[in-house]
């Protein structure tokens, strides 16, 4: 990565590349890949392609705000995934069954997916445990319970939900300006507010922060919160866009956001990042990318492999940023 | 009093086997009998080589979820060149360059981990579920999701045993012994546990901890490579699904047996224990008839509590 360049004669100049690589490179890696895609398949750059992939942008796009703030504060969130499908099924069972409203099947399940999040959050703050461990115990917890209300079966929602899913405004996706409405309060909270720059700081140095009087634990335990939530309400979003929950739902998401939000800007070793524009930035590459490939008429596995390559390149670039002990 | 000490240095983790052993002959119908309990140590050898493999690892405070995939991948590379090679095909040679080439892909994927976490720094979770992306990927491409069966004949004797204890078993035992002399009689293994304690304190003693944390991923691998050939020569067929949902096992294993997520301490004969107990509550609740969500819901918080009263054991040690 970017060794030829540091080799140069010029010792500064190629520290600057190597500075200019690592700052710009995946995003030019990427943007070549898109212009790929519109040379080789003329339906890529269309309008309505481009409203498709911002309208499925939106939906992880919301999860990628809640992720941000976990990641803020240097923890990470594997559960997310299945937390969708558990909220998803929540929501369903509030829709259906009780043939309740559509928006209370919102509040279910983003309070399920904020459930979620309390445990997570406690596990992480309070008990003190590894994040990566609780939040791969809590995927196995939501994904059981996600199994067992739907009775491994598939849910078809009501029709009610088609009032969102086809819901347009200006030609645009309803989707789209609930994401970026989340985004726009998300990063009002995390710069404006006393509670966004303790989140920065606890991120940062978390020994600091406790001493300059901040409760860290506190403060973690809301990231925790915060993402869960808007995991929930990201799920439901997700089965009103697809009209249906299968046993697949959500499956490998938590990959797609935890790379979106390292693209857009977010480190894993805490402390970095904006929901705007990161969050909007890394989904829409991803997802841009994925349109493309499934386009090109790749295979489901080859799109695994590609997820697992763009993961560890956006990574790695992170990880040769920071200087740090190794974890 | 002194047989009194002895008693409580003894881990919680086997008074948890033994109570759940004899839970499962009273209550399980079916499993005090010769042919389940061969079944059964079969089952588990393959998880205590693969929960051995990632125990070195979290030794470190790391984590190695590429095993899974390499135990898929290795399975169907090794059952494919045992069909296939050539004129050889179906012979000794063939059968011996197979298990080769599954413990050299093991140690080749914990070459690729291992630098990628020391060169680059990169956290280990993060690198070793991008490869274990990568490698599932490359196994699904390389069957095209078929399982591999029609293996040779020879190799169908490794499925055996001696009266009801299966050979799988003694390479299990068998790995999980050397393991264990690394980890308490070698250099290495003292410099281990001191990486993993504390990373500053090992680097001014003068210990390499890359060269430590490297040496980890590579034992890692190869034992994933290891628990695949155990898995194909039990199966008798490579598939591209095998341990596709056995990671919370390992970790449960490991964490059960006492070893702490954050790194620097834990027993290799405990995570062995932990493995025993994992797969007997597997098999017990499968014959029981529960469904497959409660044993998910059931792991998530085994994990879970096992994890909070070992950080709580150490708070309080730490306190005193």
């Amino acid at each position: 990565m970017g060794k030829d360049v540091v080799s140069a004669e010029t010792p500064s100049v190629g520290k600057k590349a190597k500075a200019l690589f690592l700052e710009y490179g995946i995003y030019v890696i990427m943007l070549l890949m898109i212009l790929f895609f519109t040379f080789k398949n003329s339906n890529f750059l269309t309008i309505n392609n481009i409203l498709l992939i911002l309208r499925t942008s939106s939906v992880l796009g919301i999860t990628c705000v809640g992720m941000f703030f976990v990641l803020i504060v240097a923890g990470i969130d594997i559960s997310v995934s299945m937390n969708m499908y558990f909220s998803a099924v929540i929501g369903s069972i509030i829709l259906n069954n009780l043939g309740l409203p559509l928006w209370l099947s919102f509040v279910a399940a983003t309070l399920s997916g904020a459930l979620i999040g309390i445990i997570n959050g406690f596990f992480v703050a309070y008990v003190k445990i590894v994040p990566f461990i609780v939040t791969l115990a809590t995927y196995s917890v939501a994904k059981g319970l996600a199994l067992l209300f739907t009775d491994q079966k598939m849910v078809f929602l009501d029709s009610k939900v088609m009032t969102i899913a086809n819901a347009k405004f200006l030609g645009v996706s309803a989707f789209v300006y609930i994401f970026l409405a989340i985004v726009i309060i998300a990063h009002t909270i995390l710069t404006r507010t006393q509670f966004g720059r303790q989140i920065y700081a606890v991120g940062n140095n978390l020994v600091a922060a406790n001493k300059m009087g901040i409760n860290g634990a506190r403060t973690v335990f809301m990231a925790y919160v915060i993402c869960g939530a808007l995991s929930g309400f990201a799920g439901e979003l997700s089965s009103c866009n697809l009209g249906v929950i299968n046993a697949n739902f959500a499956q490998g998401d938590e990959f797609v956001v935890i790379s979106s939000c390292v693209i857009g800007g977010a480190s894993l070793f805490g402390g970095k990042g904006r929901v705007l524009p990161g969050a909007i930035i890394g989904i829409c590459l991803v997802q841009a990318i994925i349109n493309g490939m499934t386009m090109m008429g790749a295979s489901a596995y080859v799109y695994t492999i590609f997820r697992g390559v763009i993961i560890f390149i956006a990574v790695m670039i992170d990880s040769i940023k920071f200087s740090g002990e190794i974890r | 009093m002194s047989t009194l000490k002895k008693f409580k240095s003894i881990d919680a983790i086997i008074w948890f086997v033994i109570a759940f052993f004899i839970f499962s002959l009273v209550v399980v119908p079916g499993f005090a009998n010769l042919n389940t309990l061969s079944r059964f140590m079969s089952q588990s050898s393959v998880l205590i080589i693969m929960a051995c493999g990632v125990h070195m690892v979290v030794l470190n405070g790391g984590v190695d979820f590429t095993s899974t995939a390499l135990l898929a991948l290795t399975t169907v590379v090794g059952a494919s060149i045992m069909r296939t090679a050539g004129p050889l095909g179906g012979s000794g040679f063939s059968i011996v360059l197979a298990l080769l080439a599954m413990v050299g892909l093991g140690l080749l994927l914990g070459i690729i981990n291992g630098l990628s976490i020391t060169t680059f720094k990169m956290p280990s979770f993060i690198v070793t579920m991008a490869t274990q992306m990568i490698v599932n990927g490359i196994a699904v491409v390389f069957t095209g999701g078929a399982s591999v069966s029609g293996l040779p004949a020879a190799f169908g004797k490794f499925k055996g045993g001696i009266g009801i204890f299966p050979f799988i078993l003694f390479i299990a035992l068998g790995v999980a012994i050397v393991l264990h002399i690394i980890t308490t009689k070698t250099i290495f293994g003292r410099q281990l546990y001191a990486v993993g304690t504390n990373h500053k304190t090992a680097l001014t003693s003068g210990i390499s901890p890359r060269k430590t944390i490297f040496k980890a991923y590579v034992i890692s691998g190869i034992c994933a490579g290891i628990a695949g050939i155990v898995e194909l020569a039990y199966m008798q067929s490579g598939s591209v699904n095998y341990g596709s949902t056995m990671f919370n096992d390992i970790m449960a294993s490991i964490i059960v047996g006492g070893t702490s997520p954050a790194g620097g301490s834990g027993k290799i004969r405990n995570t062995v224990l932990g493995a025993l107990l994992i797969s007997m509550i597997d098999n017990s609740l499968n014959i029981l008839g529960v469904p497959y969500y409660y044993i998910t819901l059931i792991k998530g918080l085994i994990i879970l509590v096992a994890a909070s009263i070992d950080l709580i054991r150490i708070q309080k040690r730490d306190s005193k």
